[in-house]
């Protein structure tokens, strides 16, 4: 019912099941504070989508959800602009990295490949790292409900790092390397993944040790960024973004990001970050699944461009 | 001046004849529609291709789709993991692959003429352009044919061609929505007794038209202008929930 033809994936899907899947993305985004790539793109190519212009197209969505929720906090002054803009910095190296990365796993005939062992090793770190540290939290607040998370700092290693800048909006003194270098890697993952906000937030709270309260809205600030020059990179390059899919897609995760915030003023932030936990394990262990279980169908075509 | 003019006066009164003689020996095959809309509605087409035959006999109608060079990967496990290990690759892959037939095919004509002709999935012969094991190309070939089939690009059954009064047939061919857009070639051949007795060919043009032609041209043209356009869009609808949720 209310089928659409998609002119650059060249099928034709339901708008109905665009817009549940927007809004289904679109809720958990508002609920974790998460741009919920990785869990859109599986889901587009699981519909038909070719791969290429799943993750292209989901760049593009991805701009219209972090520049919601970024202005949103924006208005609660939890962005920490001028860190973001540092992260920047390596974001835009990242991207250019990734670029030249997508274009040379692509000529290997690799691209698929790679990008699902990329998927398993960064999902499925950030999965055991938060199930850890929502697990103890969860634990910890139920043994002593007044005490919250211990005291974070800054691995040791890190310490000794050169050019430390202070940034007073969050109230860090870190070495600007930092939040460079997790800038560039986001920004390569942001292009070959369509993965960036999931990988910054753990990355802002467990390496630059940040207050919780500006990491989800200046992860939204970078992926903002890093999502306009993915989206230009797939459209000028490959032309893989579809804009017809990217609508309906853009419209249910707008709303489907409102019920979302609301609903995350009831549910607690430690097993807001379990559930979470729990959902990119899943995504991780299914890929895993199908890099080391023999396939059913061991060939795949694809064309060449001439 | 008159004997300038001989040869040109018996030309005219030969050409007609000859015109009729044609018509006679040769299959009048039409399509429903040659052109085939693509538009934000399209959910797959089906359209009846008929014609008249010069003589009874048997019919069999093959269409083929647009043509491109396809790569056929195969994964291998290496290191524990399933990868892409070894490829071929193909020239004139056609996108879409259907026949159709008055009786079953084998009934009809010889596993020879069928696979001269190509006709029948089981008898499409595609060009080797590179392989990583020559022997084994035969086997990635097998594959790519499977999955066209299972992707339903290719049909593994021969569809109904029924004959009327012996001398009319019709066949209705439905296109996937899935089915890749460009230039179709419908060739019918009519058979008696295990002859070839005539072939026609005729086009089949499926083309994006209205906005979603719009849409891919801009896309691949303007590709500057189109991620402009992308962006843009996606910064305005961001802009604008953000604007509506403060409202509130």
């Amino acid at each position: 019912m209310f089928q659409i033809y998609l002119p650059i994936a060249e099928l034709s899907v339901s708008v109905l099941v665009l817009l549940a899947m927007g809004g289904g993305v679109g809720f958990l985004s508002g609920l974790f504070g998460i741009g919920g790539g990785f869990l859109l793109t599986p889901l587009l190519i699981f519909i038909g989508v070719p791969p290429g212009i799943a993750v292209g197209t989901q760049a593009n969505q991805a701009i219209a959800s972090s520049t919601a929720g970024m202005l949103g906090h924006r208005r609660k002054r939890n962005v920490d602009v001028r860190l973001g803009c540092v992260m920047l910095l390596g974001g835009a190296l990242g991207t250019l990295v990734g670029s030249a990365l997508f274009g040379w796993f692509t000529s290997l005939g690799q691209v698929d490949f790679i990008i699902a062992v990329l998927y398993v090793v960064f999902l499925g770190g950030i999965g055991v790292l938060m199930l850890y540290e929502s697990l103890r939290a969860t634990l910890r607040r139920r043994v002593n409900p007044g005490q919250m998370l211990a005291p974070r700092q800054v691995p040791r290693l890190l310490q000794k790092l050169p050019f430390r800048r202070v940034f007073p909006a969050s109230s860090l003194e870190i070495s600007l390397l930092i939040p460079v270098g997790i800038g560039f890697v986001a920004g390569i993952t942001t292009v070959l993944l369509g993965l960036g906000g999931s990988l910054l937030v753990p990355a802002m709270i467990y390496v630059m040790a940040m207050p919780a309260a500006f990491v989800a809205g200046t992860s939204l600030f970078q992926v903002m960024f890093t999502s306009i020059a993915a989206t230009f990179f797939h459209a000028t390059t490959h032309h893989t973004v579809d804009l017809v899919l990217a609508l309906p897609l853009m419209l249910g995760s707008v709303l489907g990001a409102q019920v979302g915030t609301r609903f995350a003023g009831r549910l607690r932030p430690d097993v807001a970050r379990l559930v979470l936990a729990i959902i990119v394990l899943g995504v991780a262990l299914r890929l895993f699944v199908v890099l080391t279980v023999p396939p059913e169908m061991p060939f795949a075509w694809e064309a060449i461009q001439p | 001046m008159m004997l300038r003019l001989l040869p040109l006066l018996f030309l005219l009164l030969l050409l007609p004849q000859r015109g009729e003689a044609q018509q006679e020996d040769e299959i009048v095959a039409d399509v429903s529609s040659r052109h085939i809309a693509v538009t934000a509605g399209f959910n797959g087409a089906t359209t009846t291709l008929f014609g008249a035959l010069p003589r009874e006999g048997e019919v069999i109608i093959v269409v083929t789709g647009p043509l491109s060079d396809v790569i056929v990967r195969r994964k291998e496990r290496y290191m524990g993991l399933w990868l892409n290990r070894s490829s071929a690759s193909f020239h004139a892959v056609p996108g879409f692959y259907w026949v159709a037939s008055s009786k079953p095919l084998a009934d009809m004509a010889s596993s020879e003429f069928l696979s001269e002709k190509r006709i029948g999935i089981e008898h499409l012969r595609f060009t080797i352009a590179e392989a990583s094991n020559l022997q084994e190309s035969a086997l990635f070939q097998k594959a790519l044919v499977e999955i066209k089939t299972q992707e339903e690009d290719y049909s593994a059954r021969p569809a109904m061609v029924s004959i009327m009064g012996g001398r009319l047939y019709r066949a209705d061919l439905s296109l996937p929505s899935g089915a890749p857009t460009g230039e179709y070639l419908i060739t019918t051949y009519l058979l008696r007794s295990g002859r070839l007795l005539e072939v026609q060919q005729t086009p089949l043009v499926l083309r994006k038209e209205g906005a979603m032609a719009a849409v891919s041209a801009i896309a691949v043209r303007h590709s500057l202008f189109y991620a402009l356009g992308a962006v843009f869009l996606a910064l305005f609808s961001g802009w604008l929930s953000a604007a509506l949720m403060q409202r509130r």
